[in-house]
């Protein structure tokens, strides 16, 4: 035989052996106890050591069923059928017999449900222009953070920094329990609020920053709401951030936030003296409205500067030139006295040293002369500045609404600059 | 405007052998449902009723859909999104399955002729493969278990209860051994909540009859000719969309996108 015969022949073989492998068949016919055939009984085939359901079939119009089943052992059959009580035959599968029959005798019972589901169950909630997502759908329980909680939710899109966004619209601010502290620095919050306190995600689309102008200006913004559980509510989050590197250069940083259903407090600090400016950070919670939004009346003044010494623009990057030594500690809090009645509060406190050298040598190359310029010049700027507000809204009804804000500015700056030209003149004969 | 009536009509045909009990109507139950379609993140939320017997299920929308809708918004400076619900006019949404002869028949609506059809779409029942996981949760009173099946592109988890021992499920989903509750597609879009349960006493007398039928004068049509149909829509707008433009004009259709529940069909 050459070796395609061959090769075909072991083939036929091994499949032949294969399919024989212990595929079982049972069968049967179900009825009740008048001998009538059953039509839809349930045959449930189910392995007694895990209840896993192996296969299942359902009688036809003349109440007989096949099943097919691999392996041996001991085996389980449930008859079940609405209007009859279930019944549970065991069967054991051995290797010499291949097809089995069972029949099965139901007796008649009466059945019937009236039963209202409570549906706390329904993920999704659509309310008018609010979409509200029930987290315990969504979750499998291991997310850290409101950010990993976040990207599990239907419809919204983490990016990589952190932007979190719905469709292709980012969200105007992260709230928890109708307040927020951060607005467009929503990420301090999604990047180290735990998740496990978060009951429901709330999706506010057409959003007003201004309750009262809700559905009477022009809004396609949208917003996230996160509603907490009762149970979880004092609890105290954050992350600090240690690094120290060459020639003592340092940067300290921490964030911690306790977000409650009544009270909320935010303390962040930043130690560092890398260039870094950490005003910016928390300038949304010294103006926090942008400037074009309605009713923001009176935020901008300010008192005007007369004198100011500042290191000149270079085209070096910020940071690299700023060498400095700040510290900078931001105390934040919202209370709600009542239903209607809200008190946010903001305080921050900034030293900062800053020390500015610059050398400037400039050569210039005449007929008969040359001369060089140089410049040395060295400013040093220090200040503090402690800067707190407080505004209190008072909800008076669902058409008015009373807000009082009051900025404390203190501020001392001390400038010291020194400055020494010299020329040198060459002459040539 | 075309004022389309359903009539379900049931009737029941006498027993010969009777049991001398109340010949009081014998459908197994009713079943409620919430269903929440959620494209481009804007859910919409529907209550449908499912009526199950031995030998068919009825899933009828129990309120008729609100008026269709047309949207227009620019998406770009010489684009326009134009995106437009079909939404039965007048008629609801109904799915009737006949397990005895394995043909499904619902009731659809499609946008031709420069108005809403309406037809019943006449199609196979295919069996769904099931895997049946163990993983088991309370839903309501009743101890529900997890399965797993792919029907028409879009892979569906659904928890069922073999203390309700029926075969039956919301709209075309079916065959596993205990009433389905609860369905979730994969992409969140498509969901089915079951909000409550109502079995009647059975009655002893097995011969009482329950029938179901579709308005005769609505048109029959095939799932291939419905297809086609669907597909011919955006042709359909298209044209209704120019005739109100000034002549000359001219539009270009770059994109289609249909938020549908069925996305692949077997062939």
């Amino acid at each position: 035989m050459n070796n395609k015969t061959n090769i075909t022949l072991i083939a036929l073989f091994l499949t032949y052996s294969i399919n024989s492998y212990a595929q079982n068949t049972i069968q049967g016919f179900v009825s009740d106890t008048s001998n009538t055939s059953l039509y839809d009984v349930n045959v449930v085939l189910i392995n007694p050591t895990n209840n896993n359901i192996v296969n299942y079939t359902f009688t036809d119009k003349n109440g007989k069923y096949k099943l097919e089943v691999e392996g041996t052992g001991l085996f389980q059959i449930s008859y079940s059928h609405i209007s009859h009580i279930k019944k549970v035959i065991e069967i054991e599968l051995t290797e010499n017999q291949k097809s089995y029959h069972l029949d099965a005798v139901l007796k008649h019972s009466s059945f019937y449900i009236n039963e209202i589901i409570v549906q706390s169950e329904i993920p999704m909630v659509v309310k008018e222009d609010t979409i509200s997502y029930k987290t315990k759908h969504y979750t499998q329980g291991n997310e850290k953070n409101v950010e990993e909680l976040l990207k599990k939710i239907p419809g919204l899109q983490i990016g990589k920094e952190g932007t979190i966004k719905i469709g292709n619209k980012e969200i105007e601010k992260l709230m928890v329990e109708g307040d927020d502290l951060f607005e467009k620095g929503y990420k301090i919050l999604s990047k180290n609020m735990p998740a496990y306190p978060i009951e429901e995600v709330e999706v506010l689309n057409n959003y007003s920053n201004n309750r009262l102008l809700k559905d009477v200006e022009e809004s396609n913004k949208v917003a996230l709401n996160l509603k907490l559980n009762e149970k979880s509510k004092r609890i105290w989050f954050g992350n600090i951030d240690v690094s120290v590197g060459n020639n003592s250069h340092y940067l300290h940083k921490g964030n911690l936030m306790n977000f409650g259903k009544k009270n909320k407090y935010y303390f962040f600090t930043n130690l560092n003296n890398i260039g870094y400016d950490a005003t910016g950070d928390i300038n949304h919670l010294i103006r926090p409205f942008s400037h074009n939004e309605p009713s923001s009346i009176g935020d901008n003044q300010q008192v005007n500067n007369l004198l100011n010494l500042s290191q000149s623009n270079l085209n070096i990057r910020q940071d690299r030139t700023n060498y400095n030594n700040a510290k900078l500690a931001s105390f934040n809090t919202i209370f709600n006295l009542n239903e209607k009645t809200k008190i946010k509060t903001l305080g921050f406190f900034n030293w900062d040293k800053t020390n500015f050298y610059k050398h400037t040598t400039e050569l210039i190359n005449l007929d008969n002369t040359s001369y060089t310029n140089k410049e040395d010049y060295l400013l040093e700027n220090k200040h503090d500045i402690a800067f707190s507000r407080i505004d209190i809204t008072h909800n008076i009804s669902k058409t008015k609404m009373l807000n009082i804000t009051t900025k404390y500015n203190n501020g001392d700056f001390h400038d010291n600059s020194n400055l020494i030209f010299m020329v040198l003149l060459q002459l040539r004969a | 405007m075309k004022n389309i009536s359903i009539i379900i009509t049931f009737f029941f045909v006498g027993n010969l052998s009777s049991f001398g009990q109340s010949s009081h109507s014998a459908i197994y139950g009713k079943i409620s449902y919430e269903q929440i379609l959620n494209f481009d993140n804007n859910p919409k939320s529907d209550t449908f009723n499912l009526f199950i017997n031995p030998e068919f299920s009825v899933f009828e929308q129990t309120r008729v859909a609100s008026t269709e809708s047309a949207t227009i918004k620019p998406s770009s400076d010489d684009e326009l999104d134009f995106s437009f619900d079909i939404k039965l006019n007048g008629s609801k949404y109904i799915v009737y399955t006949n397990f005895e002869e394995k043909t499904i028949q619902s009731q659809e609506s499609v946008f031709k002729d420069r108005e809403h059809q309406t037809y019943i779409v006449e199609e196979k029942q295919t069996d769904i493969q099931w895997d049946i996981l163990n993983e088991h949760k309370m839903i309501g009173d009743f101890d529900a278990q997890k399965a797993i099946g792919v029907f028409r592109g879009r892979t569906y988890t659904v928890w069922f209860t073999s203390q309700i021992p029926v075969k039956y499920g919301p709209w075309k989903l079916n065959g596993l051994p205990g009433l389905i509750l609860n369905v979730c597609d994969e992409t969140n879009e498509v969901m089915f909540i079951v909000i409550d349960i109502e079995i009647p006493r059975i009655s002893t007398s097995s011969d009482t009859r329950v029938k179901f039928r579709f308005n005769k004068s609505i048109e029959r049509i095939t799932l291939s000719e419905y297809l086609k149909m669907k597909e011919e829509q955006v042709d359909e707008v298209n044209k209704l969309f120019m005739s109100k433009l000034p002549r000359g004009a001219s539009v270009e259709i770059t994109n289609v996108k249909a938020n549908v529940i069925e996305l692949d069909y077997e062939q």
